[in-house]
């Protein structure tokens, strides 16, 4: 097991289920993933971890490097690359994952990520995830939807918001990466929306 | 005469751009809602042709060269608005043109700023200020977003008249050619 996530718990075929049969594409989300002293712990890692101001096309936020610097999330990190996770996400979706790209978000109010799919031609990102450490009921706006699209000649021609997901404290999602796997962050009105996100690669 | 891009303030006076936002919020808008281009709202018909003549003018002047206008869009944003670089390779003029924006808000919402970027690197970003007009060549490699707004912007509306030029000669040589 590991110290951060027991995926022993894990109901490994019904997630593959889940997996398969979720709209508008391929996701699952796993409530209670890492428990509440594991969450606190987390969150005051971030605390520590320096974060800088993006701004871009599609967002602005506050985020850490792919370098972590604080050891706690590093430990986190390493627990979700492990042998263990990786045959669990492999069982999930179906898909082998290698090895795994993690940051620390913060998103206060004003901050977003506007609509965009992960998928880049030639960049081995396999499955999106994120780890939401928002402590209840602080934080108005940032949550996650995913969108319905439509597809003619290799671009998205129609897409429709299909559902919401929201940020809740140790919750995991995991959802696929693909050209049509549209998704955004809603603006923050309040607080301060926090995670730990990125994907697992493909080798 | 430059080519260099720039911002003009004080294009037109407050109480024009007033006059502008009435006239065309009675003429009505076209939604514009394709999540992974942008959301705002247009309007492709109205014509004010005093004002665009006057605008040609004002860029010949700057450029040194003779225009024609190929384009006009009046653009209007609200809170939640964008748009975002796929929307303008989708459907910018596909050859080497002068691009010129007025802005006719009542109020700067410090946010809705445009960013013209070459690859990765941006290359002029354009404020948003009532009155002013930027004007700004585009060769094919440069497109352009335009920021979100946030809820900071509360009922703010950013108005804006989008003129596509292009050098007279080049059009009258791509008319020949048809």
């Amino acid at each position: 097991m590991s110290n951060w996530i027991d995926f022993a718990r894990w109901d490994l075929d019904a997630l593959a289920r889940e997996w398969r049969q979720a709209k508008p594409f391929p996701h699952v989300i796993l409530d209670g993933a890492v428990g509440g002293e594991r969450v606190r712990e987390l969150r005051e890692a971030m605390a520590k971890e320096p974060h800088w101001p993006g701004r871009g096309e599609l967002f602005d936020f506050l985020s850490s490097t792919e370098n972590l610097q604080n050891e706690t999330l590093r430990a986190f990190r390493d627990a979700l690359s492990s042998d263990e996770a990786r045959r669990a996400i492999a069982a999930i979706t179906g898909k082998e994952v290698g090895g795994i790209e993690m940051r620390s978000f913060v998103y206060l109010a004003g901050h977003y990520l506007l609509p965009h799919s992960d998928w880049r031609e030639g960049v081995n990102r396999s499955i999106a995830y994120a780890l939401y450490l928002t402590p209840k009921e602080t934080c108005k706006g940032g949550e996650l939807k995913l969108y319905d699209c439509a597809v003619e000649r290799g671009e998205i021609s129609r897409a429709v918001e299909a559902k919401t997901v929201e940020h809740r404290e140790g919750r995991l999602v995991l959802f696929d990466v693909a050209l049509a796997t549209l998704h955004r962050v809603c603006e923050v009105q309040s607080g301060a929306r926090l995670s730990l996100a990125g994907w697992f690669l493909h080798d | 005469m430059t080519d260099e891009p720039m911002v003009i303030p004080n294009v037109v006076s407050p109480d024009y751009a007033g006059v502008l936002r009435e006239s065309l919020d009675a003429a009505g808008y076209h939604a514009f809602d394709l999540a992974q281009q942008g959301r705002y709202s247009f309007n492709d018909s109205y014509t004010e042709p005093e004002l665009i003549d006057q605008l040609r003018q004002m860029a010949e002047r700057i450029r040194g060269v003779q225009f024609t206008v190929e384009k006009t869009r009046w653009l209007r944003f609200v809170r939640g608005d964008y748009t975002l670089l796929l929307s303008d390779h989708v459907s910018r003029h596909p050859d080497n043109h002068t691009e010129l924006t007025l802005d006719f808000s009542e109020r700067a919402t410090n946010e809705a700023e445009i960013v013209y970027v070459r690859g990765e690197q941006s290359v002029f970003i354009v404020p948003q200020w009532p009155g002013q007009c930027a004007i700004v060549d585009r060769p094919p490699g440069v497109l352009r977003y335009e920021r979100y707004l946030t809820h900071k912007v509360g009922d703010s509306a950013v108005y804006r008249l989008r003129v596509t030029l292009a050098a007279a000669n080049r059009a009258a040589a791509r008319s020949a050619a048809t």
